[in-house]
């Protein structure tokens, strides 16, 4: 059963400038106990968080209210400074539609490794190639570096695989903005096929449309002075 | 997949939970071993002899550079470009992969910002490159040793299991430096300059008999030590056991380590990038 847990969870993001990021620094500052703080940023706040089987939650706020900050935690990305975490199932993290892909390699090559970095294994990947490949309507450009790839086309490629991958929890940054109106019916069946399939789902969307059709419950980040 | 926090884990949970993640990155070959020769298929499409740059340039400057120093050092050819041309293949690729942990894991910050992965998968894809290069580049040991040198023996083939040996040193100890190094962007140049340093003092393009009363120099020199462990065979004698006992022991200190620094700043890194 999967399930997340987060308990009194904050993550404060140092800022690190040329200064504080040179050793010669960082030794002079212990040699004279000189302990000021570095500048740094807290991202999220004391968030606790249960989720269990069949929860969809959708994450709404302003810019640079934490949103990502949140699905990166979520993903295991940033420990919490302080607080803790306690998530158990697979994690599909769909935060960068793009990750893990080469501008000089061809359609499926790129198809291969970010499937591959997202874990499925080689054999599981060669077997859904077709489907992703007839799925994302890119025919022969799938043989072409994706350096030739419009972003609406990019965003095709990244979009199919993202939704193959297999995982307990799922968490997404966004609505995937995916090309013309069409394609854009396609994938929103996808979308929700895909989600049927997992057993939890974050998403972190603006659009208030969007977290009503997928989520049954909501959180609000805010702003706040520190 | 349990969190805690590590701040205020003891050194045994730390080295522990250490090499957890060492084992994690291993295990997941496929992801490190499929993106470095993606890497290199790349290169062979944006030139069409790729790879084989390097082995061009590095042939030309065995030669160059062997038949210089034959004459400066005075001992006859035969002799020499063999054990120059080995050491200089091996010497290549070990520090590209020093040069290339140095430059840190901002290369891969895409990823690590998004998906856990063990850390180790962006070292080790860091390290099949550049062992896919040697491959590459083994065919100037190849024909050097065939041309000029005595040719190869049964002796040769303990160069094989040496070099495992050697590529896990590599490896603990590019785990270490990329982490280091993504901390304190300023150490970048600092461990390429000691790269550079330490070729002079590692016998490459001289021998340690020259050294003649002074060779502890040469054997206080771990690196010195690695690269006889595959030369000496190639050339056809054993390492000795002295070559064993320090690659052992350095295996030993980098495991440790390298277990430390991620079990100690595995979290951080994503903070760093």
């Amino acid at each position: 059963m999967a399930h997340i847990k987060l308990d009194q969870a904050s993550v404060e993001i140092p800022i690190y400038s040329n200064h504080n990021r040179s050793i010669k620094n960082s030794f002079l500052k212990k040699l004279t106990k000189d302990n000021v703080l570095t500048y740094s940023v807290k991202a999220l706040n004391n968030i606790t968080l249960q989720l269990k089987d069949g929860d969809r939650l959708g994450v709404m706020g302003p810019n640079g209210s934490g949103k990502s900050t949140l699905l990166r935690t979520l993903a295991g990305v940033y420990h919490p400074t302080s607080g803790s975490i306690d998530v158990s199932g697979s994690i599909a993290s769909l935060i960068d539609i793009s990750l893990g892909m080469d501008m000089e390699a061809n359609g499926y090559e790129n198809i291969r490794m970010r499937g591959i970095m997202m874990g499925m294994k080689l054999k599981q990947i060669k077997a859904i190639e077709e489907e992703i490949a007839d799925f994302t309507e890119l025919g022969q450009f799938l043989g072409m570096p994706i350096r030739t790839y419009s972003t609406g086309m990019h965003m095709r490629l990244g979009f199919a695989v993202s939704t193959t991958v297999p995982a307990d929890i799922i968490l997404m940054d966004e609505w995937l903005s995916v090309g013309d109106s069409d394609f854009l019916v396609k994938a929103e069946k996808r979308l929700h096929d895909y989600i049927q399939k997992s057993s939890i789902l974050v998403i972190a969307s603006h659009s208030e449309d969007l977290i009503s059709k997928l989520t049954n419950q909501v959180i609000r980040l805010d702003h706040q002075a520190w | 997949m349990l969190g805690y926090n590590c701040r205020h884990m003891t050194l045994h949970a730390t080295l522990r939970s250490g090499l957890e993640e060492l084992k994690a990155g291993l295990i997941s070959h496929e992801q490190w071993l499929y993106m470095a020769v993606q890497d290199i298929k790349l290169r062979y499409r944006r030139s069409m002899i790729g790879p084989w740059w390097v082995t061009i340039s590095t042939g030309v400057m065995v030669m160059m550079l062997g038949f210089l120093w034959s004459h400066i050092f005075g001992t006859n050819l035969e002799n020499y470009l063999p054990f120059f041309a080995v050491g200089f293949v091996l010497w290549g690729w070990m520090s590209g992969q020093i040069g290339d942990a140095a430059g840190g894991l901002f290369q891969f910050q895409g990823m690590i910002k998004q998906v856990k992965l063990p850390l180790p998968i962006f070292v080790l894809r860091l390290n099949v490159r550049q062992c896919i290069v040697l491959l590459h580049n083994s065919i100037i040991i190849a024909l050097v040793l065939l041309l000029v040198g005595h040719g190869f023996t049964l002796t040769s083939l303990v160069a094989i299991p040496n070099l495992i040996l050697i590529q896990l040193n590599l490896t603990l100890l590019s785990v270490v430096i990329s982490i280091f190094c993504t901390r304190y962007q300023d150490m970048t140049q600092v461990v390429n300059v000691g790269t550079q340093i330490v070729f002079f003092f590692t016998p490459i393009l001289w021998q340690v008999e020259t050294l003649k009363n002074r060779t502890y120099l040469a054997e206080m020199n771990p690196l010195y030590h690695w690269i006889e462990m595959v030369r000496a065979p190639l050339l056809g004698h054993l390492p000795t056991i002295n070559d064993y006992l320090w690659t052992g022991a350095s295996l030993v200190a980098l495991s440790i380590l390298a277990a430390y620094y991620l079990g100690r700043y595995r979290s951080r890194v994503a903070y760093w990038l």
